[in-house]
């Protein structure tokens, strides 16, 4: 698989088969992350691993389905059955010793989704499936789960097998996003 | 007083009176790390205040001697360590140190950094009436358990500090011709 098929082959998945990811695998995947574009090389990013299930379980109880909940259940149930849930953090103290104020939010925020994008890249290569999830609460998080105090957790990424193959979605033409050639 | 004649004052004492540091002290006077220069900019230093006499206690448990050898003697030698009102910890972020330039910005860089930011930790506590002394001599996985330091951190060395009618010994000292070299060694 080349570059440009990785790219327009990736889908969210939400659904996996029991097959465990491979530890070798799961590496290479975040190996793939930390090659992403980093201001300055400060490589903000960190990573915590769930595969434990019950560290599963409160971890999903600090998610929100948002507007897609449905029939009184407001947390994202199908983590569940990720069999593994890689929680994208960042040290907010490495970008903003180098570059102030913005490297505490934007530039950080930048690199960590650099990073992501590497990563879903890398998952779909593999054969593996992932979506990233936002809708959750990152305090609850640290709460619930022995992340260390100087980590943000930004995104989760739960990881597994696809059990769906989802068809694309639509995308805008290029002609509708590019706004100006000058 | 000149900087140079400051910098002449900046020397071990190991005796202090009770009297505590404030927080706001304490503030103050780590506040002048941030002036310290840093490759990259990357300001890698972290500093664990530590006031407490348990811990204070468990610091001279964990001390080596002059040789570097623990339990030698080392405990009964750094005792003194109970009676620093204030112990600075200076530890190294080796992660920080380390992104943008790899293992040299850990190994040297972020020594080097911290070392700046540590003398001027100690001069700033000097213009604010306040002796120091620094202690190298312990072992880093034991001050990292006390402080519960992540793996990331490591301890660089202590700066204990408090006020004192001490005034620091009169090392003996190179003179310049044994280390100043023109162009060339």
């Amino acid at each position: 698989m080349d570059t440009l098929e990785a790219i327009h082959q990736r889908r969210s998945i939400r659904s996996f088969t029991d097959q465990p990811v491979p530890d070798e695998l799961m590496m290479q995947i975040i190996e793939a992350g930390t090659w992403a574009a980093t201001s300055g090389n400060m490589q903000a990013w960190e990573f915590v691993i769930v595969i434990d299930p019950q560290a599963r379980r409160k971890l999903v109880d600090t998610t929100d389905a948002g507007i897609t909940a449905r029939d009184g259940i407001y947390t994202q149930e199908w983590i569940m059955d990720a069999p593994v849930v890689i929680i994208v953090c960042y040290d907010v103290k490495r970008m903003t010793a180098r570059y102030g104020q913005k490297g505490r939010k934007l530039m950080t925020l930048l690199d960590c989704m650099g990073c992501v994008a590497n990563m879903l890249l890398a998952v779909t290569y593999f054969g593996l499936g992932a979506c990233c999830v936002i809708g959750f609460e990152p305090d609850q998080l640290k709460q619930a789960l022995p992340i260390p105090k100087e980590l943000t957790p930004l995104l989760l990424i739960p990881l597994g097998y696809p059990a769906e193959q989802p068809l694309p979605p639509y995308r805008l033409p290029i002609e509708d996003v590019i706004r100006l050639v000058i | 007083m000149t900087i140079v004649d400051q910098l002449k004052r900046v020397g071990c004492v190991s005796e202090y009176k009770k009297k505590e540091i404030s927080d706001e002290l304490i503030n103050e006077i780590v506040s002048a790390a941030m002036w310290a220069p840093s490759a990259a900019n990357v300001q890698p230093w972290e500093i664990v205040a530590v006031r407490s006499d348990e811990q204070k206690q468990q610091f001279v448990g964990v001390t080596l001697d002059s040789h570097l050898r623990p339990g030698t003697g080392g405990d009964e030698r750094r005792h003194w360590l109970v009676d620093a009102p204030l112990i600075l910890v200076v530890c190294l972020d080796r992660t920080r140190a380390k992104a943008r330039y790899g293992e040299i910005g850990e190994k040297q860089f972020g020594i080097q950094d911290t070392g700046a930011a540590t003398q001027n930790i100690r001069l700033a506590a000097q213009e604010r009436g306040l002796k120091s002394c620094l202690v190298r001599e312990f072992e880093p996985g034991r001050v990292a358990e006390i402080l519960q330091l992540p793996r990331h951190v490591q301890p660089l060395l202590m700066i204990t500090m408090g006020f004192s009618d001490m005034e620091p010994k009169q090392n003996p000292h190179l003179e310049l011709v044994d280390f100043l070299h023109h162009e060339t060694w």
